[in-house]
């Protein structure tokens, strides 16, 4: 697979008189889980959205590969690209294997029913999420856990080598959180996939990230390998609050204690 | 293996069920057909119904059921299937299940059109001065105007249920008002005809109309069909229906263009017949779950067996009076809409 890159040039972006980003700049790694870390508001989302081509910057750009993002057409950007937004919405009725069937449209030909590539795709992507037995539930039949696998699995069925994912292991119980992990962590390790998470919870992102970007107030503040990035004085930094790293043994990374 | 085996029986269980499901609706307005056929100023058996259908019964039979009875029915059915449709499409596009023609102002906005027509293209004699052939077209501009007001006013707010049906119960509010101006300042003979018209009535129907109104219906169904997989796309929000690949705006102002048409072209030949834009998708999804592309197989089916029973009821209730149509889709479908709108509320969701 190609490994198309992803970067932001000086990206200014506001929601009426709130500046929401401020000369973001940053070139995505690729093959790598890059985490993007910062308190609320800091712009997370709104990079997210700048990134998938939904908003068009007041200056700068994001470009895939050399391409403007935001002039690119829908499809091609969505077979480049998957992309969960933090809080996605679909009808209660929906089953669970048609949602999945909704992350094939930009592979789809109009007038021509789901393909065999589809199908294989979607079964794939059920496994891959440990949902198959739920395949022909409805949407309002899952617990919140089960139904962010379901989303987490349309986004897989789209197949693209990048993948942006706001949050993805909200709603999520610590045994399903860290499986999901370990399932980004596969994607890149055997399929070559380059995935960009926003993640509130940062013992995840200690344990996982290979990349880190530090967000605060619309700026990125800091951006590189983990351990060039990540340190109790960053992190106190960023939050406002000391933190304090412990190690357990046999572990490498550290576990954080924010107090 | 057991596993398989048990899954494999049950999914046939359910495609039977999903069958059923369809075929039962076919049967109903097949029923209804002769029903409708059968009932009028003078009973024709079922049997004198069906003779007459496949080319056999005698010469009176043929001459009453092919030229006077069955252009009713045939403007019943297809009026049924493109107002349904426009309701699938637009609640659809709006991802609101408590959104129709009606609801929105569409339907009265066709009637603005229809009335302006009317008053403006008569001379004093009350005679048309141009083709009659025009007033759909009229009906069109009117509910593509007022459609248009709706999705201005509610730039912004259209995923919100609440806000959407209020803008669209204001601008229906207003074609109601100008409607009304427009009947009374208009002359005599096409005020009449104009209130007929916009209670919603089949009973002047003629082939001709059909003829029309199956054509614009035909062309719809081909162009659902092309927008079939962007139409289940969105049943996902904005953000992420665009994620995975869709051009949100130009699919969904397709999509609302073609509603518009279809109520236009429904409304123009067949009056304000309220609500069936409403109820049928709101039953299809209770028979078939959310999936657009099986609820567009179902819609039409249930919004002709609708509006010909409606017809029935109409021609029956008060024999020998005739009740206006629309009146009874409106008697079934107001009560309706305030229980989905209760719902609504209940699950929080306005």
């Amino acid at each position: 697979m190609d490994k198309p890159e992803l970067s932001l040039s000086n990206v200014d972006f506001d929601y009426g008189p709130v500046p929401v980003l401020r000369a973001a700049s940053h070139t995505f790694a690729p093959g790598k889980l890059t985490v993007i870390c910062g308190p609320n508001g800091c712009g997370k989302s709104t990079l997210f959205r700048v990134l998938s081509g939904q908003v068009r910057p007041l200056a700068g750009e994001a470009k895939l590969a050399s391409a403007n993002i935001f002039g690119l057409p829908a499809k091609v950007r969505a077979r480049a690209m998957a992309l969960l937004p933090q809080s996605p919405e679909a009808p209660a009725e929906l089953l669970v294997r048609d949602l999945v069937a909704l992350g094939r449209y930009a592979h789809r030909k109009p007038l021509v029913a789901l393909a065999r590539a589809d199908h294989v795709a979607i079964t794939n992507a059920l496994a891959a999420t440990d949902i198959a037995d739920l395949a022909d539930r409805p949407l309002a039949a899952l617990s919140g856990g089960q139904r962010q696998r379901a989303w987490i699995a349309m986004a897989l069925a789209q197949q693209a080598p990048l993948l942006l994912l706001d949050e993805p292991t909200n709603h999520l119980d610590i045994s399903h959180a860290v499986e999901t992990m370990h399932l980004l962590r596969r994607l890149i390790d055997e399929e070559g996939k380059t995935v960009v998470a926003v993640l509130h919870d940062i013992n995840l992102m200690t344990r996982f990230a290979d990349e880190v970007i530090l967000m605060k107030d619309g700026r990125i503040i800091d951006a590189g390998p983990f351990a060039s990035i990540v340190s109790e004085d960053s992190l106190s930094d960023l939050f406002g609050r000391p933190s304090r790293f412990g190690t357990i043994s046999g572990q490498e990374r550290p576990f954080v204690v924010v107090s | 293996m057991t596993n398989i085996v048990l899954s494999q029986s049950a999914r046939q269980g359910r495609r039977q069920t999903h069958v059923a499901r369809y075929v039962i609706p076919i049967v109903a307005l097949g029923f209804l057909i002769i029903l409708a056929t059968a009932i009028g100023s003078s009973w024709i058996g079922p049997d004198r119904v069906i003779a007459a259908l496949v080319g056999q019964g005698t010469a009176t039979d043929h001459i009453i059921i092919w030229t006077l009875r069955l252009p009713r029915v045939a403007l019943a059915i297809l009026s049924g299937a493109a107002l349904a449709l426009a309701g699938l499409l637009l609640q659809t596009v709006v991802r609101n299940s408590i959104a129709s023609p009606s609801v929105l102002g569409i339907v009265d906005g066709a009637a603005v059109g229809v009335v302006l027509f009317l008053w403006l293209c008569s001379n004093e004699n009350n005679a048309l001065t141009v083709s009659v052939h025009w007033l759909p077209l009229a009906a069109t501009c009117g509910a593509a105007v007022f459609a248009f007001s709706v999705a201005f006013l509610a730039k912004g707010d259209i995923a919100q249920p609440a806000r959407l049906i209020l803008y669209g119960i204001a601008c229906a509010a207003l074609a109601k008002a100008l409607v009304t101006v427009l009947v009374i300042l208009g002359p005599v003979y096409r005020s009449s005809q104009a209130l007929i018209w916009l209670a919603g009535s089949v009973h002047t129907a003629h082939w001709q109309d059909a003829a029309i109104l199956a054509t614009v219906l035909f062309c719809a169904l081909l162009t659902i069909l092309a927008l079939c997989p962007a139409c289940e796309q969105m049943a996902l929000d904005h953000e992420t229906a665009s994620a995975t690949g869709l051009s949100v705006t130009q699919s969904k102002a397709a999509a609302l263009a073609l509603s518009v048409i279809l109520t236009a072209a429904a409304v123009s030949f067949a009056g304000g017949i309220a609500f069936v834009g409403l109820i049928v998708p709101n039953l299809a999804r209770a028979l078939l779950g959310a999936s657009f592309k099986r609820r567009a197989v179902l819609v039409p089916i249930l919004g002709a067996a609708m509006v010909l029973g409606a017809d029935i009821l109409a021609r029956v209730i008060a024999f020998p009076l005739e009740l206006p149509t629309g009146s009874i889709t409106a008697i079934i479908g107001a009560p309706y809409f305030l229980f989905l709108l209760m719902q609504k509320i209940k699950h929080g969701q306005t």
